[in-house]
């Protein structure tokens, strides 16, 4: 795989509710000595629609962003386990029978790559320079990255590597936060009970950061800090990889 | 939707005794399964195994059943067919009645739970006592198991101690030393007595006719050694070809249900005593149960068939420990009930269990015979969207977004006209705090991030 | 209702092939992870699961320390298995010389003598058995039912007390059944344990003894 150029799947909710974690992507790859392009007619991975059981409009996305993804060259890189794990598995099997995409769905899904497990598996880099004030970092495993992609040790890796950065275990890290997409909607008391279980186990490691790779859960997450009036910063690992080196 | 269902069951049960004891005795048995997964080296390797094994068994299930059914009959046992529980209730009946039993124990069966056997034996005025010590408690306080493998895990100690000084007329005590001890000495003239022990089955041998038990209290075993006459009910799906598969089985089961390397007693019976044996019992019946599993075979979510009854998919899911196990209404709780409810009874009115779940993927990463529980439910969430039984809302709101993400020019219209409707929000330092219609779910406990002015895509043209 | 009738919708159904046939099991796994000190192994196994490990040199040492068991726990009598499935031939002899009464394990045919039998049971504080195998891998030992072995010496009494023969010690469950698949199914009854009855159901405290026995001794020679 050639690997000067890389394409960013930015995916739909970093798009239009969290930009930066985009730009702070783009920021750490070109760091990397990278040429970032962003194919401009990208838009879901289709996984609302999957997770719902909305087979046929699932498709339908799945195939639009296999056609806009596969005519690019280089690694897909995408800040989001959760999308990363869409297109590499469910996109595929979406699209299995249908012969005119279903090659085109399975080379996408072979470049995919979630941003961490970029990093530390195909490039080996584990210290990208990131600088931050001095502060005490708590992560959480989002499901899909975790038990899809089987990331779990990169982004440790990247952050226990970060300057200033005092790294806590988040008791329970690999417990669901009760986001799961549509969930927190079709089931409100229970995704809070969750949340509220993910919380409490948050402000028991002092931490005055949270840190995850997916914004659906930092969302999730920092949607209830700030209802609860609890002070602690939630920040992608890209914002915090980007500190302090451009 | 006026119908009560698990939305309304579980959001009453948050934060409740019953669901914090629950979490809580999950955890510890997620501990244990881990802790003896890690110390048994073999541990994935027999998980692939158990796995082929219960797929092979179900993909030939109709050529097994023929087999175990000539096998046990010539081991001596009776075999019956029950094509629901009501059949399968009156065959127990006529047993009961054919040997004159006025007392019946019962060692903990699932299926039995499923199919209300005790209600139909009090009913004809036999009395049925349970023994599983979980189970027993269950009895007296006239309720329903919450857990697969610990039927009281809702429960106090302080609750149970009260429960038996009023039930069994023990003195008052919290100690559980004290309270087994009650619960032997109250149980054991009940077993040396007993006309009748009802069993379940954890899995049927083929080849060899012979049905497994496994209980760590011993009330399996008296359960079938002290009566006259064993019935055991049996699931159509517990079947493994060979007695060296179920030695596979045994291997996983305990782990992954309790911790244990294999439970206390696991015991293979091969037909009732034989002649001039010392003791158990004269008759053996084997009751075949369907009720509602042929028609599961057939169906997208056959898989959950191969399901060993261990409990650890519940001990890991989130949801399940936020609610409890009483929240998903019927004898299986956590994500497999909520796989197999819906595939058993019906979407009509079960289907909502399939959406109790954030697919987090933590069941299937447990679970020791590898079943795709998040598969499932998506495949019976499609379900529910091909029979319009999604909400209205969620269906409006997928069907719009999707025919955007498929045309590019409207979908980034539609995410700077996000930006822009925003905008009109109340926010406190830049997180909106109410949103309209179906938002207003995510709101009332949460804010919500208001989306930037300028999208990611507006920003990249820019800065190109 | 009719077997061909069940079997039908059983066949429809899985003629639907919902679900891909991966084939039987090839022969399981049969290497070891325990194949060096069997008997140290089962030691320490057998004592994680609850259960107290004896050792014997010879027959007379085994029954005294055996009366010695039955003195501690205050028995006047016991249940047992007869003499030849024990691989102590003069056990059961000396100890009713000694004085303990052994309980009968043969229960009647007739239904109400049966129950009267087993009433007999009620506090019978020592249960003797012979053991078919030892499992070094779980710490259990398998029993198995027939003439002159009551299921009940191993089940009823408060304690247990199991005379396993060293050299009936194997690795595993997985590999005693590869070599004894027809032993495990010719009786009506095998049982393997693997400790003392336990529970947990009360807060998920263990506790022993709930229905099973309390205590389980295996007496190794």
């Amino acid at each position: 795989m050639k690997q000067s150029v890389v394409q960013l799947f930015v995916t739909c909710l970093v798009d239009s509710l969290f930009p930066s974690v985009g730009e702070s992507t783009i920021a750490i790859l070109e760091g990397q000595g990278l040429t970032v392009e962003f194919p401009f007619d990208q838009t879901c991975c289709g996984q609302p629609a999957f997770n719902a059981g909305f087979q046929k409009e699932a498709k339908s996305m799945a195939r639009h962003i296999v056609e806009v993804l596969h005519d690019t060259q280089g690694p897909i890189i995408s800040p989001s386990g959760s999308c990363a794990e869409m297109l590499t598995h469910h996109g595929p099997e979406l699209l299995a029978n249908d012969p005119d995409i279903a090659p085109k769905a399975r080379e996408v899904a072979s470049r995919v790559r979630e941003l961490t497990a970029f990093l530390v598996n195909d490039l080996g880099i584990t210290n990208v320079g990131a600088r931050v004030e001095e502060q005490r970092a708590a992560y959480h495993s989002s499901c899909h990255g975790l038990r899809g992609l089987g990331i779990d040790d990169e982004p440790r890796q990247l952050l226990q590597q970060v300057e200033g950065l005092e790294f806590a275990e988040l008791p329970e890290a690999e417990t669901c936060c009760g986001f799961g997409g549509i969930f927190s909607i079709e089931m409100p008391e229970i995704s809070t009970a969750m949340l509220d279980s993910k919380i409490e186990n948050l402000m028991s490691t002092g931490a005055d950061v949270l840190v995850g790779g997916d914004v659906g859960c930092l969302m999730h997450i920092e949607g209830g800090l700030r209802r609860r009036g609890i002070a602690i910063q939630v920040a992608h690992i890209a914002t915090i990889l980007r500190k302090g080196n451009g | 939707m006026s119908k009560v269902g698990f939305r309304d069951r579980a959001s009453a049960a948050i934060k409740s005794k019953e669901a914090l004891a629950t979490a809580a005795g999950a955890k510890r048995f997620t501990e244990r399964r881990i802790q003896a997964a890690e110390s048994f080296p073999a541990m994935e390797a027999a998980r692939d195994e158990a796995q082929r094994i219960r797929l092979h068994t179900l993909a030939n299930l109709d050529r097994y059943l023929e087999q175990f059914a000539q096998s046990a009959t010539n081991a001596g046992n009776f075999v019956h067919w029950a094509t629901d529980g009501e059949e399968a209730n009156k065959i127990v009946l006529r047993i009961a009645e054919e040997s004159e039993s006025r007392l019946v124990v019962k060692s903990k069966s699932m299926v039995t739970e499923e199919i209300e056997l005790n209600h139909t034996l009090e009913e004809a005025g036999i009395e049925v006592v349970e023994t599983d010590l979980g189970e027993f408690i269950i009895q007296l306080a006239g309720e329903t198991p919450s857990h697969i493998i610990a039927p009281v895990v809702h429960k106090t100690r302080k609750q149970i101690g009260e429960l038996f000084a009023e039930k069994i007329g023990v003195d008052l005590t919290e100690d559980p030393e004290e309270l087994n001890a009650a619960a032997r000495f109250y149980l054991r003239t009940k077993f040396l007595e007993a006309d009748l022990g009802i069993s379940g089955v954890n899995f049927g041998v083929a080849d060899t006719g012979s049905i497994s038990l496994v209980t760590n209290e011993g009330n399996g075993r008296l359960t079938t050694t002290a009566p006259r006459v064993h019935i055991a009910v049996m699931g159509m799906e517990r079947l493994v070809p060979t007695i060296r598969d179920l030695g596979v089985m045994l291997e996983v089961l305990a782990r992954s249900a309790t911790g244990q390397a294999l439970t206390s007693y696991s015991t293979v019976i091969t037909g009732p005593r034989q002649p001039d044996d010392a003791d158990g019992p004269d008759e053996l019946h084997i009751i075949i149960v369907d009720n509602g599993r042929s028609n599961v075979l057939g169906q997208s979510t056959a898989e959950i068939l191969g399901c060993i009854r261990c409990g650890a998919c519940l001990n890991v899911c989130p949801v399940y420990r936020e609610s409890g196990g009483h929240a998903y209404g019927t004898t299986y709780s956590g994500p497999v009930g909520a796989v197999l409810v819906p595939s058993l009874l019906g979407l009509q009115d079960w289907g909502d269990l399939a959406q109790a779940s954030s697919l987090c993927g933590a069941c299937l990463e447990a679970c020791p015979v590898r079943i795709d529980l998040p598969r499932m439910l998506i495949e019976l969430r499609q379900r529910r969207v091909a029979q319009r039984l999604a909400t209205p809302g969620l269906r409006r709101a997928i069907k719009t977004y999707a025919a955007a993400a498929t045309r590019p020019t409207a979908f980034r219209v539609m995410m700077r006209a996000g930006g822009l409707a925003a905008r009109f929000r109340p926010t406190t330092s830049g997180w909106m705090t109410s949103l309209p219609a179906m938002g207003k779910k995510w709101t009332s406990t949460r804010d919500f991030p208001s989306p930037e002015t300028r999208t990611f895509h507006q920003r990249w043209k820019k800065s190109r | 209702m009719r077997e061909e009738t069940f079997i039908a919708a059983v066949r429809r159904s899985v003629g639907f092939g919902r679900l891909e046939d991966p084939g039987p099991n090839p022969l399981p796994r049969m290497e070891s992870d325990f194949a060096d000190d069997l008997e140290a192994i089962f030691d320490t196994t057998a004592t994680r699961t609850g259960a107290t490990v004896h050792y014997a040199r010879n027959e007379n040492d085994a029954i005294s320390l055996i009366a010695q068991l039955m003195k501690e726990a205050k028995a006047e009598s016991f249940l047992s298995w007869d003499k030849e499935h024990i691989p102590l031939p003069d056990l059961t002899t000396k100890l009713e010389a000694a004085g303990f009464r052994r309980t009968s394990g043969h229960v009647p045919p007739d239904i109400e003598a049966r129950k009267a039998h087993q009433i007999g049971y009620f506090d019978c504080p020592i249960g003797i058995t012979g053991a078919d195998a030892g499992l070094a891998e779980t710490g259990s030992i398998i029993l198995r039912s027939g003439i002159g072995r009551p299921r009940m010496a191993s089940l009823i009494p408060k304690i247990h007390i199991a005379v396993l023969n060293r050299e009936h010690l194997w690795p595993s469950l997985r590999i005693w059944l590869a070599n004894h698949s027809d032993d495990a199914t010719a009786v009506a009854n095998t049982t393997i344990v693997t400790g003392p009855s336990r529970t947990a159901d009360i807060e998920m405290i263990i506790t022993h003894g709930v229905h099973g026995p309390r205590y389980l001794h295996i007496l190794l020679i």
